[in-house]
């Protein structure tokens, strides 16, 4: 675990797939060749098979993405900021290309060495983050800023010469792999054609908007149960365009999937190529978000530092866990004031008798130091009986409630605590039957175990004496000795009473 | 005659047993990984209902952040209970035995829940895990409740005692042994250090930290400019001003003005990475590896790429570029002050 200022993040040009998502197709053949075979060789005939790689194309499963900026729904002043989406697969940026399929593509990662580097040439990205805002839509009517969430991947095939571009113009919808259905729901946003020319990134662009970034995951919360890697890796796709103040603004990851005709040059001049009777460009949107830029810088130190009602320079105020006097309300004092600053709260207690009376409780987490030196161990789940032996303390958990006396109240905490874990216990079929069939087994083996010994040294008496009662002669005596002794032996050691 | 021979000895057989002073159990029986595991899970408050933790919402309330001690009795009451279920209620001396391999083997459990407490995080990164099963002295943590949890997913978070908590230059130090930190709900982060917490770090996530540009002011006016960094060690070097920005076209023309900026909103990303390439390679400051092009490249495409820039124009690698759009690393550090 990394502990130094400069928190380890390893940022990497791409990680590609072994292949790229789509269908591939390998064909076998075998050749002999021997004097032994006549005419000298035989070709057996050559097989095909086929298989694909799958990969996300018009929706991806939205658990891939890791975390978003600005945050969804956050509102902040964002004006020197570029949009990025964080992706929990570190090669999908990469598993489809931006350039026409039938087009040789020139960006297959070609190694280069510098000094003692290995680099490779930079692979644009198939995936683009665009922002968008309310006023780029003004001047295109029956258009909207809002993303269509009931659409279908059918519905992005068309013609090259449609009324929209999209990643699929040009497919046939009814030649497609088994896996794409086109009635299979999605979502998608419609941006006028002279809009998605002014914000699309060109695919210069696209070749340095995407890396990835591999960060130490040592000091990261973990959720409980999770096999996790001392590193994780993640793609960042990153936004080309800066927000506005006082907008809403909307974000999204869409795909720019053979695309590489349709987008704009590097100073926003729309592609000649694109078609005059294209109206919009209609995009499959993988994710999306929502911000607003307006008042404070949205920093993830300003916030953490206005904590707690901080101000600026001042000390953090009520930093432990416990109640504050609530604003405008006056501090308790007596002793209820001391139990509140240990962390106590009043809560209504139902007693066995089935009376109802306030008692103190307190939580596990406390706001003062608990020094085992000073303070104690108050209360002991295991004690010694008159013999010094380990033996259970508690049975009940009111044999762990105790009187304040200076309060005259009960304090509930650790009894609260021993009912929790039993009834924890009890809640959990599958661990309570275990422990108590582990307890059963393991507490009659060492029950086993100490009986035992007493009957091996016991016995080495009685046959001490039978020893010497054969000595003297007295066998048939020496045999209902045994039995007696056997039989007072047997009666007299404690019963396990399972 | 039998029995004169017998009671004697069977007597003083007993008060051995009971004493037990010579009577030793000697091997423990071994707990199922599962029993152990639900047990330490148990250790750390997994299974603990959150109105147990923070009775009162008033001591958590929105936007805070809370320093606290695990009373360890609370534990132990916690995990007996547990470990009851089953126990006979009665302490007569019928039950000698039975109180005596109760005693035994939880006392056995508690430690051994003790041990897999300690590496049950470790386990989950597969790290090499301790055979400390000695019983916990002080455990220490903090809860915060921001937008902070939510909007920055995977916030990273260290904390250290006093006698060794890091200090600038170095900022090393140190940090105590993470027993737990995990996300309880959307806004909520618990952290659990063995040891007692002074300085608690939160820092921004790495995989998250944004893009961006710096400001600069220029006739009363607030403007983007971009701080090189030096890529051997990451200090900045110089600052790339507005004006030279707008020069290089990094912003486009043709789209909605920025504010406070020579330029459009949409950047033109390729330029950006070739002019900072340029800067860099000009201040031969941190940056003396050469960089392809883009299209570097034997055979040139059968079919014409557009919107490529001309062959031979240099930028930086994505990585690169990425490493110096970065904006700085936020942390915050936290000290817990016990009041007198």
């Amino acid at each position: 675990m990394s502990n130094s200022l400069v928190e380890t993040a390893k940022f990497i040009q791409h990680h590609l797939p072994g292949l790229d998502a789509g269908e591939y197709a390998v064909e076998v053949s075998h050749e002999f060749e021997s004097d032994k075979i006549p005419g000298g060789q035989d070709t057996t005939t050559p097989m095909l098979y086929k298989f694909a790689v799958q990969g996300p194309r018009f929706k991806i499963d939205p658990t891939l993405v890791h975390s978003v900026f600005p945050p969804d729904g956050s509102a902040g002043e964002f004006s020197n900021v570029l949009p990025h989406v964080v992706l929990a697969n570190e090669t999908l940026p990469w598993i489809r290309k931006p350039v026409r399929p039938d087009g040789k593509t020139d960006v297959n990662a070609v190694s280069f060495k510098a000094g003692n580097e290995n680099y490779d040439l930079d692979i644009p990205s198939w995936l683009a983050v665009l922002l968008l805002q309310e006023a780029d839509f003004q001047n295109s009517p029956g258009f909207k800023l809002e993303i269509d969430t009931n659409t279908t991947i059918g519905s992005f095939f068309g013609t090259t010469t449609g009324a929209f571009i999209s990643p699929a113009v040009g497919e046939d919808v009814n030649n497609q792999p088994p896996w794409i259905n086109p009635a299979e729901s999605c979502q998608a946003i419609k941006i006028p054609i002279a809009v998605f020319s002014q914000v699309a990134p060109s695919l210069a662009d696209l070749f340095v908007m995407a890396s990835v970034r591999k960060v130490a995951m040592g000091s990261k919360p973990v959720p409980p149960g999770a096999d996790v890697s001392d590193e994780g890796t993640y793609s960042v796709v990153m936004g080309n365009r800066i927000p506005q103040a006082g907008q809403r603004h909307l974000a999204v990851l869409v795909s720019l999937e053979n695309m590489q005709d349709y987008l704009p040059d590097h100073n926003g001049v729309p592609s000649a190529k694109i078609p005059a009777s294209v109206q919009y460009a209609y995009l499959p949107v993988l994710a999306s978000w929502n911000f607003i830029t307006t008042g404070d810088t949205y920093r993830f130190d300003h916030l953490l530092e206005s904590l707690n009602g901080r101000q600026q320079g001042q000390p953090l105020p009520q930093a432990q866990l416990k109640m504050y006097p609530l604003s405008g309300t006056s501090a308790p004092v007596g002793p209820a004031a001391d139990a509140i600053n240990m962390g106590y709260i009043p809560v209504k207690h139902s007693t066995r008798n089935s009376l109802t009376t306030a008692s103190w409780y307190r939580g596990p987490l406390v706001p003062n130091a608990f020094d085992p030196e000073n303070a104690p161990k108050t209360i002991h789940i295991f004690k010694n009986d008159a013999n010094g032996n380990a033996v259970p303390a508690i049975y009940d958990a009111d044999a762990l409630l105790r009187l304040n006396p200076s309060t005259g109240l009960f304090e509930l905490s650790y009894a609260a605590a021993w009912q929790l874990g039993r009834l924890l216990a009890l809640q959990d079929k599958n661990f309570s039957i275990k422990l108590y069939q582990w307890k059963r087994q393991h507490i009659g083996s060492i029950i086993q175990a100490l009986e035992q010994s007493v009957i091996d040294e016991q016995f080495t008496e009685i046959l001490k004496t039978l020893e010497n009662s054969a000595d003297s002669g007295q066998g048939t005596h020496g045999a209902s000795l045994l039995e007696s002794a056997m039989s007072q032996l047997i009666k007299q050691i404690p019963k396990n009473k399972h | 005659m039998a029995n004169s021979i017998l009671k004697p000895a069977h007597s003083e057989a007993l008060s051995k047993f009971q004493s037990a002073g010579s009577i030793q159990i000697t091997q423990l029986p071994t707990v199922s990984d599962e029993i152990m595991d639900w047990l330490a899970s148990l250790k750390l408050m997994h299974q603990v209902p959150f109105p147990y933790l923070v009775p009162d919402e008033r001591m958590l309330p929105p936007e805070s952040i809370r320093f606290f001690y695990v009373d360890l009795n609370w534990l132990d009451a916690l995990v007996d209970g547990a470990y009851s279920i089953g126990r006979y209620t009665s302490t007569d001396n019928a039950n000698l035995l039975y109180n005596k391999a109760e005693g035994t083997a939880g006392t056995a459990v508690h430690q051994a829940a003790n041990q897999a407490a300690r590496n049950k995080r470790v386990s989950q990164f597969k790290a090499s895990t301790s055979g400390d099963a000695s019983t916990f002295e002080m455990v220490t943590g903090f809860l915060l409740r921001s937008e902070v949890v939510k909007a920055f997913k995977g916030i990273q978070v260290n904390a250290y005692a006093k006698s060794n908590y890091p200090t600038l230059p170095t900022w090393d130090g140190t940090s105590l042994p993470c027993l737990r930190l995990e996300q309880l709900s959307d806004e909520v982060l618990i952290g659990l250090f063995e040891g007692e917490t002074y300085q608690l770090d939160i820092h921004e996530p790495s995989e998250g930290l944004h893009f961006g540009f710096d400001t600069e002011t220029d006739n009363g006016l607030d403007q983007l400019s971009k701080n090189l960094r030096d890529m051997s060690n990451g200090s900045k070097l110089s600052s790339v001003s507005n004006a030279e920005l707008a020069a290089a076209q990094v912003f486009r023309k043709d789209s909605t003005p920025a504010q406070g900026n020579r330029g459009g909103q949409v950047v033109n990303m390729y330029n950006l990475s070739a002019l900072l390439f340029e800067k860099l390679t000009a201040n031969k400051v941190g940056y003396t590896q050469p960089v392809a092009s883009v299209l570097v490249n034997d055979t040139p495409p059968a079919v014409p790429v557009s919107g490529l820039p001309a062959t031979g124009v240099n930028a930086l690698t994505s990585s690169d570029f990425a490493l110096q759009m970065v904006e700085g690393v936020g942390m915050v550090s936290f000290f817990n002050n016990p009041q007198p």
